[in-house]
């Protein structure tokens, strides 16, 4: 306890110099798992259309009113799989989605606890992870909804993960991604059926999977359905996003191995020096009794500090980043972190060895000379 | 008078085996009683503060045999020397060595840090041995702010701390005017009379010949 005072006193008396060293630190550990944080989602997106039925699906949505023309859609084997429309709750306007039986059990949903939820039964529902929060539901709870001026009850089966994404409806365009069909819900309620809502009430805005059993041409498919709206293969999207994520995964990369590298030389200048910039009160405390040894502890105490407030430094921007800009892109998780904190560890203590073998090889006094006279 | 130190055959050369090799201590031996003052005088390069860091367990001679109330201390480990250094020897250098930027109360616990007093101890015996040098109102002052006769009485009041057995002294007054510098050896004396041993390196001989013993040593070699 007493070193780490001292280590302190060490870290505040140059207080410009362990400013930098802890900005460059946390900027090295938050890159780090922003880095990974892109490639975990990346992967989690991909995961959800490569693994599934989705690969060879495409994706197509049409405005309010639904298909004006159905004749066309026999053909073609598509297949409406969610409802999109508005109901109210608590006086405010939230989105509801009805997602047929089939779907949801060829694309499950994650759950906070880590579960995959795979089906509905009448009257039931999950909600995102942000709803939740904010109105305070917890599973079991009874929420009402209204519509239409009718109401409709769900009880809540489900919270979704927090990182779990569901693909929304949108008309923007064709050169649709899967970041941008895919999001992290809102105020979101899912459910399959429930009393006292029709299919005319729910066809507000329908978006639907095409799984072009036919093997139309992207031109025939795209000819069929120009009148509709936008049509995207899911293979198509796949592909763009994985070249996407390249590029930021690259740029993320590499800013995170120049840092890397800048801390590691700043590190280990810093500690090399530091007997140089502290010699005068080294060489005091080296008078009063203190060992060798115990300044090199006391160093190393320092650069302890300085990777603790760096963690918690960097902690705070990686949770405003993940939980209150709600960005789709990246995720966050507790071994990523961890990873990050041990290899600031290792650097630093490595980063020590130039300092440690250059006590070893000099007498006490040789050190302190100049802030003893 | 008993023997509190003794050094035989004390030998130091820097840079050993090198081109620029330079022998400050050549073959010195030397008793220091306890409750003795004495002045280690010579010109400069002489070797006066290379005896002062020897005798003080700052700095280790390369041949001889160093005792230490009795006890041959010559081959002990660096941790064993800065306790040693922490409970028998106190210091007080030309320039004070004190840290500017802190208090006089931060700069006297010092020795403490180091060694098995428990914090809540710190603070009665700082201000026993501040109230033993008469400057107990200083304690919380920043050292940046005193004058440099205040500054070495805070010096040695930290010297003073953890009741060491012997206090050296390196040009104690070497920066101070001639009645502050007077005052400062009045205080050595006193300490001196409380039983411990004062050696302290001058070049001034009107500090050296208010000491009971002066050393002369030049070249290394004390004649």
């Amino acid at each position: 306890m007493k070193l780490v005072k001292e280590a302190y006193k060490l870290l505040s008396s140059d207080s410009f110099k362990s400013i930098l060293l802890i900005i460059q630190m946390a900027g090295f550990i938050i890159l780090f798992n922003i880095s990974l944080g892109t490639v975990n989602t990346a992967d989690f997106l991909s995961g959800k259309v490569e693994n599934t039925a989705l690969k060879n699906a495409y994706y197509y949505s049409y405005g309010q009113g639904g298909l004006q023309d159905n004749s066309s859609n026999s053909d073609l084997n598509s297949i409406t799989f969610f409802d999109y429309f508005t109901p109210i709750y608590n006086n405010e306007q939230i989105i509801a989605e009805r997602y047929t039986k089939d779907f949801l059990n060829e694309n499950p949903l994650k759950l906070k606890n880590g579960a995959k939820i795979k089906t509905l039964e009448k009257n039931e529902c999950v909600v995102s992870y942000g709803f939740a929060q904010a109105m305070r539901l917890k599973k079991g709870d009874k929420i009402q909804l209204s519509y239409n001026n009718k109401a409709f009850d769900l009880v809540v089966k489900g919270i979704l993960h927090r990182d779990e994404q569901i693909i929304k409806f949108t008309t923007s365009g064709s050169n649709l991604t899967l970041k941008f069909i895919y999001e992290k819900p809102l105020n979101t309620v899912i459910f399959t059926a429930c009393d006292n809502i029709t299919e005319e009430d729910m066809k507000v805005y329908p978006c639907g999977i095409f799984n072009n059993t036919n093997n139309l041409t992207n031109a025939e498919i795209k000819n069929i359905y120009k009148k509709y709206g936008e049509i995207t293969s899911f293979k198509s999207m796949l592909a763009e996003e994985q070249e996407e994520n390249k590029s930021i995964i690259i740029l993320f990369t590499s800013f995170a191995i120049v840092l890397f590298f800048i801390t590691f030389v700043n590190v280990t200048a810093n500690n090399f020096l530091i007997l140089k910039f502290q010699e005068k009160r080294f060489g005091i405390y080296f008078l009063c009794g203190m060992s060798y040894g115990e300044i090199f502890k006391i160093i190393s105490l320092r650069n302890g500090l300085l990777i603790g407030i760096s963690c918690i430094l960097s902690l705070g921007v990686i949770s405003y980043i993940w939980k209150f800009s709600y960005i789709d892109e990246f995720s966050f998780n507790i071994t990523t972190l961890l990873s990050s904190l041990i290899i600031v560890a290792i650097l630093t203590m490595i980063s020590e060895i130039p300092m440690y073998l250059k006590m070893k090889n000099t007498e006490p006094i040789r050190f302190f000379e100049e802030g003893l006279e | 008078m008993n023997t509190v130190i003794s050094l035989k055959n004390i030998t130091k050369t820097y840079a050993y085996g090198k081109p620029n090799e330079f022998t400050a201590l050549n073959d010195v031996s030397l008793d220091l009683g306890l409750g003795e003052m004495c002045a280690i005088c010579g010109t400069s390069g002489a070797g006066k503060t290379t005896l002062l860091n020897i005798i003080g367990l700052v700095d280790t001679a390369m041949k001889g045999e160093y005792s230490l109330n009795g006890e041959i201390i010559s081959s002990y480990s660096d941790k064993q020397l800065a306790h040693l250094r922490n409970q028998y020897f106190g210091y007080v250098l030309q320039d004070y060595g004190l840290i500017s930027n802190e208090t006089v109360y931060e700069n006297v616990i010092i020795p403490l840090i180091f060694s098995k007093t428990k914090r809540k101890d710190y603070k009665s015996k700082a201000q026993k041995v501040l109230n033993n040098i008469g400057i107990a109102e200083l304690s919380n002052k920043k050292i940046d702010t005193l004058s440099g006769g205040q500054k070495q009485r805070v010096a040695i009041a930290r010297a003073l701390i953890n009741n060491p057995t012997v206090i050296l002294a390196d040009e104690p007054t070497g920066a101070l005017d001639e009645k502050t510098g007077k005052e400062i050896i009045n205080c050595f004396r006193d300490i001196c009379s409380s039983g411990k041993t004062v050696v302290i390196v001058t070049h001034d001989m009107n500090v050296a010949h208010q000491c009971d013993r002066i050393i002369e040593i030049s070249d290394g070699v004390i004649i």
